[in-house]
C-alpha cells in the first residue's frame, strides 16, 4: 500500500511536467471531441495519431496523449446520446435510452452534467484501485476463459430482456432477432462464414456503428419528420443547466455502483465499457424506488451507465500495462502505440519502463480533472445545440453519421447498413419494438456462440465444464435467479393486467 | 380489404395489411425462416460439439415462436400508421447509399441535403443550397483534411 | 453557424481535386502517389512494418506512397480490392499468408489468391512459436508430441484462429509425428496468450505475443517454426531441424496481376532498396520479424509451392476427420 503510495508520488511529478500536462490536455480535448462525434470514435483517433507519436520522441508524453484520448472519448460519448439520441460511442448507447427522454422533458442539462460528474467520479475511482490492487486483480482476471465468458453471456442475454419497456414478448422478440443477426459472419470455431450471403463485407459481421446510428438516430429522425415542425426536443425550454438536489440524490448511489460494475467487468480482458453500462442500467432500475420512471426519463438511468462505461475504459488498463493483454479495440490500438514507442507492455513494464507505467496511471487522475473543467462548461454549450432548428440539426445529423460511418474502414457497404438500419429503427419505432434489447444481444450473440463451443472443445464435449469451475458455476446462478425472479414477476403482473383491462 | 393506405385511421394499432406491427412481423419472420434454414445447411454437429449452425437455428426458432405470441398481444401505445414523409426520406438515404460510391462524397451529399431540407422544410433553395455546401465541406474538411481518412469527393478517384 | 466559410474551402478542394485527375498526361512512373492496401486494420504488426516500409520506399521511388488500410474478412476485402484495382503500378498491398491459406482451405474468395496478383518483393517473415507455461511438465517439443500420442485428444492447443499459419503448422506437425491434439480456435493473436495464461488451453502456437512472458520466465518457447532459428532466441530449436515441415508466415509488397514489367520492376527495385532503413528494421525487429529480401519471381515461386503445400494438408485433415 504505501509503496503504491510511492510510486503513485513518483508518478504524479512526472504527469505534471508542463509537457505531459500539456499532452494530456491535448489528448483529452481531441478525445472528447471524437466522443461527441458519432461515429468517429477514439479507434480511428488513435490509429491516425500513431505515426504523428514518432514525432513525439518521449513515450511518456506520447502514451499519455493515446491514453487521455480514449477516456476523454467516455466522456463526450454521452452528449450526442443525450441530446439527439445518436450514440457518440457505443458505449453510450445505454444512456440513449433516458438520456434522452430526459432532454425531451427540457432536462437536457441536469443530463449532461451528471453524466460529466459520474465519468469523473468512475474515472478517479477506478484509477485509485487501479494503482493499488490493479497488479493483483490482473491475475485474477486470467482465470475467465471460455466457460466463464460464456455464463457472462448468458447472463447478459438474461439482463438485457429486462431493457425493454414494453411487454416482455416484445422485449424477448427483440433478444431473439439480436442473436440471430449477432450471428453474421466467420465462425471462429469451424472457420466457416455464416449467413454472409457472399458479401465480403458481412465475413466479419455487421459493423456495430453504423447500425447503432442508424437504429437509433437515423431512426429518430424519420419519426421526427412525420409531421412537419413536430420536431419532439422543445428547444425553447432547456430549463435548469445543473442538476437540483433531488437529481443528486437519486444519482448518487447510482454513481458509486456503476463505478463498481464498470471497474471489475472492464478487468476482464474482453469485458467491455458496453456490458458495464448494461449491467449497472439493469441493476439501478431493479433497485429503484420508482422503477417506473426507467425509460421515461431517470436521472439513475444516465448516471449509473455513464459511471460504469468511464470506469470500464480506466480499468481496461490493467490488462493492457500489467499483462500486455489488450481487452478490447482501443486497447489493442493502444498497445501498438506503445510498442511504437519501444515500450512493452506485459508483466516486465513495471520495472523496465517505470517511468512510463507509473506516469500514465498518475496522469490519469490529472486527466480526469481536466476533463471534467473542460466538460461542465461545456454542457451549457451543448444545451444551446438543441435551439438549432431542425431544418438544420436533422441533414447535419445525417451527414456527420455519413462521414462517420465511412471513415471507420472506408467503406460504401457500411453506409448502406446505416441507411438499412435507419429504415429498420423507424419501423421498430413504429411497432413498439425497443432496439436496445437486441443491440445488447447483438454483441453477446458471438460470445455466447464461440465460448459454449470452445468450453465443450476443452471439457471433451461434456457440459459438466459448466458446473465444474467455481466463477463460471456461480455466474449461471446469477443468471439463473435473474431469469427466475422476471418469470415470477412477469406471472404476478399478468392476471391483474388482464382483469384490469376486462373492467 | 383496405391495405390501410390512407393511413388517417385513428384506430390505435393502425390495423390492415400495412400496419408497422404487421410490416415488423413480416421482415422478422423473413429473417427467422432465412437463419433457421441456413442453421440447418450449416449443421448442428462439428467433430467435437456442436456445429456452426446450432444456435443461429435455435435462435431463429425462439424468435419465430416469440412472433407468432407476440401477435396475440395488443398493439403497442405508440403504434400508428406510416407516414409518407418518412418513407421519402428513407427512399433519399437509400438512393444516397446506391449513388454516392458512384459519385463520390460531394455531388452526393449536397443533392441529399438540399434534397431533405427542400422537401421536408421548404425551406428557399438558396438556404438549401447553403446548408448542403455548408456540411458537405465541413465534413470533408474534419474527416478528409483533418483527420486524413481517404475519401472519395468526386467521381474517378479512387 | 457561418456558411460561407465550407463553402469557399469546398470549391478550394473541388479545384485541387480537378487540377490532381487532368496533370501531365505520361510520364516516366511514377509520377503520382502510389496507394498501398494494407487488408487489417491500423496497428496491427503487419500495419506498422509496411508503413515504415513504404515510408522508406519513398525517398527510391520521388513520390509519396498513401497507405489504406482496408481490414475485414481476414485480409479478403483489402485482397478483393487489389485484385480489382487498375493494374498501373500505382495501387499495390501487402501479402500476409492469411489471405491464399484461406482460399487453400476452400474458401471462396472472389479472385485468384496466386494469379490475380504480380508480385513485387518480399520483406520478412513473423515469428511462429510453439510455447507451453514453464510450469508445465514439457521442457521439449519431444515431451509434447510424445503425450499427444499416449493420449489423443487430451492436449488442448489454441492458435489465433482456424485456417491461420499457426492452426496449419501445428497440423502439419500432428500428421508427421502421430500426437492427436484438440484445437481450440482464440479470436485473434492477442486472445491466445490470456489462454495459455490462464491454463485454458495446454500450448500455444502463435506469433510472437508471447515474447514479453518467456522473457520474465512465466512460459516456454519449445520451437519456431521460421525456417532459420531467431536471433533472439538462438537456442530453441527450428521445426525443420527437428525433421519437421512448417508453412512461412509470409509478408510481401504485391500489385495486381498485369502490371507491365518495367513497372514492377521499378516498385521492386525501390522496395527492395528499402529494406535497408533503419527505422523499417527497428520496426521489424520490434515486432521480432526477420527482414528476408528476396526478388519478386522468387517470391511468386515460395507462394505458390507454400500454397500448394497447404491445400495437400487441408485434404489430409479431410481424411483423419
Amino acid at each position: 500500500m504505501i509503496e503504491s503510495l510511492q510510486q503513485i508520488g513518483y508518478g504524479l511529478a512526472l504527469a505534471l511536467q508542463p509537457a505531459n500536462l500539456l499532452y494530456a490536455f491535448v489528448g483529452s480535448l481531441l478525445g472528447t471531441l471524437v466522443g461527441v462525434l458519432p461515429g468517429l470514435g477514439p479507434v480511428t483517433t488513435i490509429a491516425v495519431l500513431l505515426p504523428v507519436t514518432y514525432q513525439v520522441g518521449d513515450p511518456l508524453g506520447a502514451v499519455i496523449m493515446l491514453a487521455s484520448i480514449y477516456y476523454g472519448a467516455m466522456y463526450g460519448g454521452s452528449t450526442t446520446s443525450i441530446l439527439l439520441k445518436v450514440p457518440g460511442e457505443a458505449a453510450s448507447v445505454i444512456t440513449c435510452i433516458d438520456g434522452y427522454e430526459m432532454a425531451k422533458q427540457g432536462r437536457a442539462g441536469p443530463a449532461l452534467a451528471i453524466a460529466a460528474i459520474g465519468s469523473f467520479v468512475a474515472g478517479t475511482v477506478s484509477v485509485v484501485a487501479l494503482s493499488l490492487v490493479g497488479p493483483v486483480f490482473a491475475r485474477y482476471a486470467l482465470s475467465f476463459g471460455p466457460p466463464e465468458y460464456f455464463a457472462l453471456a448468458v447472463c447478459g442475454l438474461a439482463l438485457s430482456a429486462t431493457l425493454s419497456l414494453g411487454s416482455p414478448v416484445r422485449g424477448l422478440v427483440m433478444v431473439a432477432a439480436g442473436i440471430v443477426l449477432g450471428l453474421i459472419g466467420i465462425d471462429t470455431v469451424s472457420g466457416r462464414e455464416r449467413f454472409t450471403f457472399g458479401i465480403l463485407e458481412l465475413s466479419d459481421g455487421i459493423e456495430m456503428v453504423p447500425m447503432l446510428m442508424g437504429l437509433f438516430g437515423l431512426g429518430e429522425i424519420l419519426v421526427n419528420l412525420e409531421e412537419k415542425g413536430a420536431f419532439k426536443l422543445v428547444s425553447d425550454r432547456i430549463g435548469r443547466l445543473m442538476p437540483s438536489r433531488e437529481d443528486w440524490r437519486r444519482s448518487a448511489g447510482a454513481i458509486g455502483r456503476g463505478s463498481l460494475f464498470g471497474f471489475l467487468i472492464g478487468l476482464i480482458p474482453g469485458g467491455g465499457a458496453i456490458l458495464g453500462a448494461l449491467v449497472s442500467y439493469t441493476v439501478e432500475k431493479r433497485i429503484s424506488k420508482h422503477p417506473e420512471e426507467f425509460g421515461r426519463g431517470a436521472i439513475a438511468g444516465v448516471a449509473g451507465p455513464e459511471s460504469a462505461n468511464n470506469a470500464a475504459a480506466s480499468a481496461s488498463f490493467i490488462p493492457l500495462l500489467t499483462l500486455g493483454l489488450p481487452s478490447n479495440a482501443v486497447t489493442a490500438v493502444l498497445f501498438a502505440g506503445l510498442l511504437i514507442q519501444n515500450v512493452q507492455p506485459g508483466p516486465l513494464m513495471m520495472t523496465e519502463h517505470r517511468d512510463v507505467f507509473w506516469g500514465v496511471i498518475s496522469s490519469m487522475y490529472v486527466g480526469n480533472v481536466m476533463l471534467l473543467i473542460l466538460n461542465l462548461p461545456l454542457v451549457g454549450l451543448w444545451a444551446q445545440l438543441l435551439r438549432v432548428p431542425f431544418w438544420i440539426l436533422g441533414p447535419a445529423i445525417l451527414t456527420v453519421a455519413i462521414f462517420g460511418t465511412f471513415s471507420l474502414r472506408n467503406s460504401w457497404f457500411d453506409v448502406g447498413v446505416l441507411m438499412a438500419s435507419g429504415a429498420v429503427g423507424y419501423l421498430f419505432r413504429k411497432a413498439s419494438l425497443d432496439a436496445g434489447p437486441l443491440i445488447m444481444a447483438f454483441i453477446l450473440a458471438n460470445i455466447l456462440d464461440t465460448s459454449l463451443r470452445q468450453s465443450l472443445l476443452m471439457g471433451d464435449g461434456h457440459p459438466a465444464i459448466f458446473v465444474t469451475r467455481p466463477i463460471c458455476a456461480t455466474i449461471l446462478a446469477v443468471a439463473l435467479a435473474v431469469v427466475t425472479v422476471q418469470l415470477v414477476a412477469w406471472l404476478r403482473r399478468r392476471p391483474g393486467l388482464i382483469r384490469d383491462e376486462a373492467t | 380489404m383496405s391495405s390501410g393506405g390512407d393511413g388517417r385511421a385513428p384506430a390505435a394499432g393502425g390495423a390492415g395489411l400495412f400496419a408497422p406491427s404487421r410490416v415488423a412481423t413480416a421482415v422478422l419472420a423473413v429473417v427467422a425462416v432465412a437463419f433457421a434454414v441456413g442453421g440447418w445447411r450449416l449443421g448442428f454437429r462439428d467433430d467435437d460439439g456442436p456445429g456452426p449452425g446450432l444456435l443461429p437455428f435455435a435462435a431463429a426458432v425462439v424468435l419465430a415462436v416469440l412472433l407468432a405470441l407476440m401477435q396475440r398481444e395488443p398493439a403497442g401505445p405508440e403504434e400508428t400508421p406510416f407516414r409518407l414523409r418518412p418513407l421519402i426520406g428513407i427512399a433519399l438515404c437509400a438512393a444516397y447509399a446506391a449513388a454516392a460510391p458512384w459519385t463520390g462524397f460531394v455531388p452526393a451529399t449536397l443533392v441529399l441535403v438540399a434534397g431533405w431540407v427542400r422537401i421536408f422544410h421548404g425551406e428557399s433553395w438558396l438556404r438549401c443550397g447553403l446548408l448542403a455546401a455548408a456540411l458537405t465541406g465541413a465534413g470533408v474538411l474534419l474527416f478528409g483534411t483533418l483527420l486524413r481518412v481517404p475519401m472519395p469527393l468526386v467521381p474517378g478517384l479512387p | 453557424m457561418s456558411t460561407r466559410k465550407p463553402l469557399g474551402l469546398a470549391a478550394l478542394l473541388a479545384a485541387a481535386v480537378l487540377a490532381a485527375t487532368v496533370g501531365p498526361v505520361r510520364a516516366e512512373f511514377p509520377d503520382k502517389p502510389i496507394t498501398l492496401i494494407i487488408p487489417w486494420a491500423a496497428g496491427g504488426s503487419t500495419d506498422q512494418a509496411a508503413r515504415m516500409l513504404a515510408k522508406a520506399a519513398e525517398a527510391h521511388l520521388g513520390q509519396p506512397v498513401v497507405v489504406e488500410n482496408k481490414p475485414g474478412g481476414s485480409t479478403n476485402i483489402g485482397m478483393a480490392e487489389l485484385a480489382r484495382a487498375k493494374p498501373d503500378g500505382y495501387t499495390i498491398g501487402t501479402l500476409s499468408s492469411t489471405s491464399y491459406l484461406l482460399a487453400a482451405q476452400g474458401r471462396q474468395v472472389p479472385f485468384d489468391p496466386i494469379g490475380a496478383f504480380s508480385y513485387v518483393s518480399y520483406f520478412g517473415d513473423n515469428l511462429i512459436g510453439i510455447t507451453v507455461l514453464s510450469k508445465s511438465r514439457w521442457t521439449t517439443l519431444a515431451d509434447l508430441l510424445a503425450e499427444g500420442k499416449a493420449s489423443p485428444g487430451k492436449v488442448k492447443y489454441g492458435t489465433a484462429g482456424v485456417a491461420t499459419t499457426q492452426h496449419l503448422t501445428t497440423e502439419a506437425l500432428q500428421r508427421a509425428s502421430g500426437a492427436r491434439f484438440v484445437h481450440i480456435p482464440q479470436q485473434g493473436s492477442a486472445a491466445s496468450v490470456p489462454a495459455l495464461l490462464g491454463e485454458h488451453v495446454d500450448f500455444l502456437t502463435e506469433t510472437s505475443v508471447w515474447g514479453p512472458f518467456v522473457k520474465d520466465g512465466q512460459v516456454r518457447l519449445l520451437a519456431v517454426a521460421t525456417p532459420k532459428r531467431a536471433a533472439a532466441y538462438p537456442d530453441v530449436p527450428t521445426l525443420n531441424e527437428l525433421g519437421f515441415t512448417s508453412l512461412r508466415s509470409v509478408q510481401a509488397i504485391i500489385a495486381p496481376a498485369g502490371v507491365p514489367e518495367p513497372v514492377r520492376a521499378r516498385l521492386e527495385g525501390a522496395f527492395r532498396k528499402a529494406l535497408a532503413d533503419a527505422t523499417f528494421r527497428q520496426t521489424m525487429e520490434r515486432l521480432s520479424m526477420e527482414v528476408v529480401d528476396m526478388p519478386g519471381a522468387e517470391v511468386k515461386a515460395l507462394v505458390e509451392s507454400q500454397y500448394a503445400l497447404a491445400k495437400d494438408l487441408v485434404a489430409s485433415f479431410g481424411k483423419k476427420q
